[in-house]
């Protein structure tokens, strides 16, 4: 993988991320279901207990995560050395937490709620695939 | 470090128009190093690593013990508002199918009511409104509860109170035990009068699938916030007084083709998923042309 598409990619994923979640949280303030192609999945785990924490929509925290990510993923792409070290480690141990919470959300849909989202489990996508990406920089790194 | 900073100056430089084939690849391999390189020492940085997975790690889990906290919390600012019951005709035909009452419970007793007055108690509006609606739903359905707390009254304001719907809640118990006895629970509240408030009560109270909040102790307690005739409430779920009426109408969800919740039929008119205030208005209006 060359150097460019290392360091636009994940600002790419970033941004995918931003809308998809950003289109829940809108949704779940509105008070609509997720389009969901005639199955009620959506639904189901979008007005879930498990869709808000103490009142503050799940997908609005996921917002925030993924503006974050954005952001440092964007400024990333114009440092190099130390500056792109930090960045990188930033990006991974944020990515990292979503990557748990996303892992127990959708353990949640699977197990609990017995319902999935598809436009959850592409959220959890973009964010593992971020995950692998950031893990590999960091690896880079490490081994100079 | 000079070697660091020769790099880095790689790096930024701009590309040339002449150069030759294989430059520019190159020019990549050399960027892509530079970005990657570390000014930190070696040392350092699995430190760093190891730091910034564990803040991470221990986000994550505590964003999981939030969210768990959160959905264990019980729910707060309840607010019954009473509505009156009025009566319906129609009586539920059931069907065979699949559908399983919940285990482990005494022998059910024959309701002493008809199928109409069944009914009745859990149906508002005028008898003679152009439009009937009935909501097929279950009461650990979260979409289920969503429509009951954040719709439901809207509707009953602009199209049952003025005449135009009469509406009938129906239930399609098939998320597991839980949604069984809340069913049972609510008919033997509707038999005091109060299905509507003890609905709107459990859909408050949703947690999840058979998680315990629709307990018998539970449901009993519930009762007994609404000041309900405790003895006879428990009566009728320890007798599963209701257990024969909610299995043949889960059986009657199934011969009319409900297959998910909730599930509306406005007249003739099937629809799934939570619809807004306005499309169901929408087709009401549409009914209501129909039938002029």
């Amino acid at each position: 993988m060359n150097a460019t598409l290392t360091r636009w990619t994940v600002p790419c994923l970033a941004a995918l991320g931003l809308g998809d979640a950003a289109y829940l949280a809108v949704l779940h303030w509105v008070g609509e279901p997720p389009p969901c192609g005639g199955y009620s999945g959506c639904a189901d785990v979008n007005y879930s207990p498990f869709a808000e924490i103490f009142g503050i929509p799940v997908a609005a925290l996921g917002t925030l995560l993924y503006a974050a990510l954005l952001a440092i993923g964007l400024m990333r792409t114009r440092t190099v050395g130390v500056a792109w070290s930090r960045a990188t480690l930033s990006l991974y141990g944020l990515v990292l937490s979503g990557a748990v919470f996303m892992a127990y959300l959708t353990a949640v849909e699977l197990f609990v709620l017995h319902a999935l989202c598809y436009w959850c489990v592409a959220l959890a996508t973009i964010t593992l695939l971020l995950l692998v990406l950031l893990a590999r920089d960091v690896w880079l790194v490490g081994t100079g | 470090m000079t070697r660091r900073s020769g790099r880095a100056r790689d790096a930024r430089t701009p590309s040339a128009g002449s150069e030759a084939p294989g430059a520019a690849a190159g020019r990549d391999k050399l960027a892509e190093k530079a970005a990657i390189t570390p000014a930190l020492s070696h040392g350092q940085w699995p430190l760093m690593v190891a730091l910034a997975s564990l803040l991470g790690l221990l986000v994550g889990a505590a964003m999981m013990v939030l969210s768990l906290w959160s959905v264990a919390m019980p729910s707060k600012g309840v607010t019954l508002v009473a509505t009156p019951v009025s009566t319906v005709g129609a009586a539920p035909v059931a069907a065979p199918g699949p559908v399983q009452a919940a285990p482990n419970r005494e022998q059910s007793t024959p309701i002493a009511s008809s199928a109409a007055t069944f009914l009745e108690r859990r149906t508002v509006g005028d008898p003679n409104a152009p439009v009937v609606i009935s909501e097929w739903f279950d009461f650990q359905c979260p979409a289920c509860g969503r429509y009951a707390l954040t719709r439901e009254p809207d509707l009953e304001r602009l199209y049952v109170d003025t005449g135009k719907v009469r509406y009938v809640a129906r239930h399609f118990p098939f998320l597991g035990p839980e949604s069984f006895l809340a069913a049972e629970a609510s008919l033997a509240a509707a038999e005091q009068g109060r299905y509507w408030d003890y609905r709107r009560l459990l859909f408050q109270n949703q947690k999840g699938e058979n998680l315990g909040a629709f307990s018998a102790d539970n449901l009993r307690r519930f009762a007994a916030e609404l000041g309900l005739d405790q003895a006879t409430f428990n009566a009728r779920l320890d007798q599963a007084t209701y257990r024969d009426p909610v299995l043949a109408e889960a059986r009657e969800a199934q011969s009319l083709g409900v297959n998910a919740t909730p599930t509306f039929f406005i007249n003739n008119r099937k629809i799934e998923g939570v619809p807004t205030v306005e499309r169901l208005g929408q087709l009401i209006e549409d009914e209501i042309a129909r039938s002029r």
